[in-house]
C-alpha cells in the first residue's frame, strides 16, 4: 500500500496534488530546486527540502520504503522532469515516477526517459473541454466515480483459486444482478491494459489471476467481494 | 398638386403599404442579388443551364440545321425568361414609390410645391444608373437574339456566356481582383498600343513595297506587330528587309518584357487580394453553418481540442486576433477569423450569431484577463449561452463565474484530482481510460431521452437494454445519477442514459429508440 508521496517542485499543479493527496490522508515530501518555492511550501506548512537538480538522490533510497512511495515529477520545464525522470531512474529501478509533460510529444521524451506514466497537461484539460460538451453526463458520472468521495465506487478485485466465479463465462455471470453491481470489465493483470469489456460479448472465461472492474455502491461491492471470495456463507 | 400627380402620391402609398407588393419585391431581390438567400443558388443553377443549352445550339447550328422547337426555345423560351429577369432586376433596383414618397413628404415640409416631373425624372435616372451599368448591359445584348431577323444578333447569344458571371461568384471574384490594377493595366495598354502602332507603322514603311514580303496593307502591319508583340509569332507574315527585322528584334524584346509584366500584375493582384477572398469565403461558410462551438483563442490548449472536435465530427469557428497565431490555424486548414473575440463588431462583421448558431462559447486565450473581457462581450449580447473557460490562475476562479462563465476548467486542479489514480486502483483506472480514450470500438455514451422516445418508453423496461448488449451504467439527470436502475423506474424527459458498449451497437441502439411504431 502507498504510504509517501514525494513531490517535486511547488508550482499550481504540484500545490493540487499535494492538496489532494493530504486531504486523502498521505503524507507528501516536497522537493524543491529555488528558494522562493522552498519558503513558500514552509508557510503552508509542508515537509520540504531544498536541493539541486544534479543531486545524487541518495537521500531518498534512506529515508523511505521504496515501494511505497510514489514519485510526483512536476516541475515547470519539461527538460528538467526528463532529466529529474532519468536521474531518479538511474538510481532506482522500481521506483514508481509519474511526471507531468506539456504535450503528449513530451510525455513520450519522459516515458522513454523512465518514468511509469506521463501525464500529457494539455490533452488532459483538452479532452475534459471536448467531454464536457460532447457527452458532460458521462463526464459528471465519471467524474464522481473516479475522484469524488461518494457512495458509487469503483473497484477492482483479483480472482483467486476457489473463487466463485473462476472458470464461469464473463457474458453469463448472473451474480452480479443479486448485488446490484454492474461488472465493466475483465483485466490481465499480465497483460497491461489488455481488458474485455462485458459489453463486447466476447465469450471470455474468467480465470485465476484474473482482474475483474466492477462498479457499485460501498456496501454492495463489499458483499460482492466477500462472495466472489468464498467468504460469506 | 395636380389630379395625377396626386394619383401618382396615392399609389405610392398604397405600393409602400402593401404587404403584397413588398413581400413579392422583398422575394425577388433575394433571388436575385442576395447571396445569403439560400434558394438564390438553384436559381444561379437553373439560369446557367439556359445560357449553357444556348450556347450548345449556337454551335450546333453552325453546321446542322435546327429542328423548329429548338431555334423556338432558343429564340423564344430562354430570351422571354432572360426578359423577364431583366425586368425584374430593373424593378427590384430601386423603389420608384419610395424616391415619390420620400420627395412628396420633404416638400410638405418645406412647404414646397412637390413636382412630379422632376421627382419622375430622379426615378428614371436611378433605373439609368441601372440600365447602363456593364452587366446590365451584357443582360440586354442576350436577349437580342429574340428579334433574329437580324442575322449579326445571332452571333448576341455568346452574350448569353458572359452572364455566367453573374451566376458564378469566382468569376465574379476574379474579375474584381483584376480591377484593383486598373492603373497598372491602363499603362501596360498605354505602352503596348503605342510599340504596336510604331512598330506597324515602321514594318509597313519597311515592307510594303518589297515584292518578296508578304505584308502589304497597314492592317497586315498591324496584325503582324501584334502578334509578334504578344509572342506568338505565327508566321504568316514575316518581315524580309533588314529594316523590318530590325523592328521585329524590338518588338520581340518588348514584347517578352511585356508579358512579364502582365503576369506580375495579374499575380500581385491575386496576392493581395487573396486574404480578403478567403475571408469573404470564411464569412460565407459561416452563415451557412447552423450550428457550431466558437473557440476564442488559438492557443496550444485549442490546438487540441479542435483536433478532437473534427474528428468528432463537431463544426466549430475560431476567433483569434493575432496574426501569427491566426496564420497556424491557416495552416492546419481550420475555420478561423482573425477578429478580437472581446469586441462586439467582430460578431456584427462577420455575421456571427451568438443567439442561433453558437452552441458553447469556448474561451481559451492565455490571460485570464482576456477571457474575462470575452465573456462579458458574449454575455452582453446573449445571456444566456453557454460558455467554457479556461482557467489560468486559481485566484480568478471567481472573477471567471462574475463575469458569467458556466464552465470553469482549471488544468491545476484537473491533474491534481487525475493524479489521484495512481495510488489506488490501477487496473480500474486503466480500464476507464480505455473507455474514455476512444481508442477502442467500446466506447461511453449518452442517450438523450426526448419526447419521441418517451412517446413508446415509459420505464427502463420498456429500454429493453438486456437483448441490447449494452450496459447500462445508469441513468443522469440534472446533477444526479441513479445507478443501475431497476425495471420499473421511469423515465423523464431530460435523462440521460449512460451507456457502455460497442460503438455500432451504440448507435443502432439509439436509432432504434427513436423510431416510433404508431
Amino acid at each position: 500500500m502507498i504510504k509517501e508521496i514525494l513531490t517535486f517542485g511547488y508550482n499550481e499543479y504540484a500545490k493540487e496534488i499535494t492538496r489532494n493527496f493530504i486531504l486523502d490522508g498521505f503524507s507528501v515530501k516536497l522537493y524543491v530546486i529555488d528558494e522562493a518555492s522552498f519558503t513558500n511550501a514552509k508557510e503552508d506548512g509542508l515537509k520540504v527540502e531544498l536541493v539541486e537538480l544534479d543531486d545524487d538522490w541518495l537521500s531518498i533510497g534512506r529515508d523511505f520504503d521504496l515501494d511505497k512511495v510514489i514519485c510526483f515529477c512536476a516541475l515547470d520545464d519539461d527538460a528538467q522532469n526528463v532529466f529529474l525522470t532519468i536521474s531518479l531512474r538511474a538510481e532506482y529501478e522500481d521506483l514508481y515516477i509519474i511526471s507531468l509533460a506539456t504535450s503528449k510529444d513530451s510525455a513520450e521524451k519522459l516515458q522513454l526517459a523512465g518514468a511509469n506514466k506521463a501525464i500529457p497537461k494539455l490533452e488532459t484539460t483538452a479532452n475534459v473541454i471536448v467531454e464536457s460538451l460532447e457527452k458532460p453526463a458521462v463526464l459528471e458520472v465519471m467524474n464522481d466515480l473516479l475522484y469524488r468521495d461518494k457512495d458509487l465506487k469503483l473497484a477492482e478485485y483479483i480472482i483467486e483459486k476457489n473463487s466463485a466465479l473462476e472458470g464461469e463465462f464473463l457474458h453469463e455471470i448472473e451474480l452480479h444482478k443479486l448485488y446490484n453491481i454492474i461488472i465493466l470489465a475483465v483485466g490481465d493483470k499480465e497483460r497491461e491494459a489488455e481488458f474485455t469489456f462485458s459489453a463486447e460479448g466476447h465469450n471470455h472465461k474468467v480465470e485465476m489471476g484474473d482482474v475483474l472492474v466492477v462498479m457499485g455502491r460501498e456496501n454492495d461491492l463489499q458483499k460482492f467481494a466477500n462472495h466472489i471470495s468464498g467468504k460469506s456463507e | 398638386m395636380s389630379f395625377i400627380s396626386k394619383r401618382f402620391v396615392d399609389l405610392s402609398y398604397l405600393l409602400q403599404s402593401s404587404k403584397d407588393y413588398q413581400g413579392t419585391k422583398r422575394f425577388f431581390y433575394s433571388l436575385l442579388e442576395d447571396q445569403s438567400y439560400p434558394y438564390k443558388k438553384y436559381f444561379d443553377y437553373f439560369m446557367m443551364l439556359l445560357i449553357l443549352s444556348s450556347v450548345m445550339l449556337l454551335i450546333r447550328g453552325v453546321k446542322y440545321p435546327l429542328h423548329e422547337y429548338a431555334i423556338a426555345y432558343n429564340d423564344y423560351v430562354i430570351s422571354i425568361i432572360f426578359m423577364l429577369e431583366y425586368l425584374l432586376r430593373l424593378w427590384v433596383y430601386s423603389s420608384a414609390s419610395k424616391e415619390i414618397i420620400s420627395q412628396y413628404e420633404k416638400d410638405e415640409l418645406l412647404n414646397k410645391k412637390f413636382k412630379l416631373s422632376k421627382t419622375v425624372s430622379k426615378v428614371l435616372k436611378k433605373k439609368w444608373d441601372y440600365i447602363s451599368s456593364p452587366f446590365a448591359i451584357i443582360d440586354l445584348l442576350a436577349i437580342m437574339p429574340f428579334f433574329h431577323e437580324l442575322r449579326i444578333l445571332r452571333l448576341f447569344i455568346l452574350f448569353r456566356a458572359f452572364k455566367i458571371f453573374r451566376y458564378t461568384r469566382s468569376l465574379q471574384q476574379f474579375a474584381q481582383v483584376l480591377a484593383s490594377k486598373k492603373f497598372e493595366f491602363f499603362t501596360l495598354m498605354v505602352f503596348t498600343s503605342v510599340m504596336i502602332s510604331v512598330s506597324a507603322v515602321l514594318i509597313y514603311v519597311a515592307e510594303a513595297n518589297n515584292e518578296n514580303s508578304a505584308i502589304n496593307t497597314i492592317f497586315e502591319a498591324f496584325y503582324w506587330a501584334f502578334v509578334t508583340l504578344s509572342t506568338v509569332g505565327y508566321g504568316d507574315f514575316v518581315p524580309v528587309t533588314d529594316l523590318g527585322r530590325t523592328v521585329a528584334m524590338l518588338i520581340i524584346i518588348s514584347g517578352v518584357a511585356v508579358i512579364a509584366f502582365t503576369t506580375s500584375i495579374v499575380v500581385s493582384a491575386f496576392t493581395e487580394q487573396l486574404d480578403g477572398i478567403k475571408e469573404q469565403k470564411v464569412i460565407s461558410d459561416i452563415s451557412k453553418m447552423k450550428h457550431f462551438y466558437l473557440i476564442c483563442g488559438y492557443s496550444s490548449v485549442a490546438e487540441i481540442v479542435t483536433k478532437r472536435l473534427l474528428k468528432d465530427d463537431q463544426p466549430f469557428v475560431i476567433l483569434e486576433k493575432d496574426s501569427t497565431r491566426m496564420m497556424e490555424a491557416v495552416k492546419a486548414r481550420l475555420p478561423v477569423i482573425m477578429a478580437d473575440p472581446a469586441k462586439q463588431e467582430s460578431y456584427e462583421n462577420y455575421g456571427i450569431d451568438l443567439n442561433t448558431q453558437v452552441i458553447s462559447v469556448l474561451c481559451l486565450e492565455d490571460t485570464d484577463v482576456q477571457t474575462i473581457y470575452t465573456a462579458l462581450t458574449v454575455r452582453s449580447i446573449n445571456p444566456k449561452i453557454e460558455i467554457l473557460s479556461y482557467l489560468h490562475e486559481g485566484k480568478n476562479r471567481k472573477k471567471l463565474s462574475l463575469a458569467g462563465v458556466n464552465k470553469i476548467v482549471y488544468p491545476q486542479e484537473l491533474i491534481g484530482v487525475v493524479s489521484k489514480e495512481f495510488t489506488g486502483k490501477p487496473v480500474a483506472f486503466d480500464a476507464i481510460h480505455l473507455l474514455r480514450s476512444q481508442s477502442s470500438n467500446i466506447v461511453m455514451e449518452e442517450i438523450l431521452i426526448n419526447e419521441r422516445i418517451l412517446s413508446a418508453k415509459k420505464c427502463v423496461k420498456d429500454l429493453a437494454i438486456n437483448m441490447s448488449k449494452l450496459i447500462l451504467l445508469g441513468i443522469y439527470n440534472n446533477e444526479s445519477f441513479h445507478f443501475n436502475p431497476g425495471d420499473d423506474v421511469s423515465l423523464v424527459e431530460g435523462d440521460s442514459l449512460v451507456v457502455i458498449g460497442l460503438d455500432i451497437v451504440i448507435e443502432e441502439y439509439s436509432l432504434n429508440l427513436h423510431k416510433v411504431f404508431v
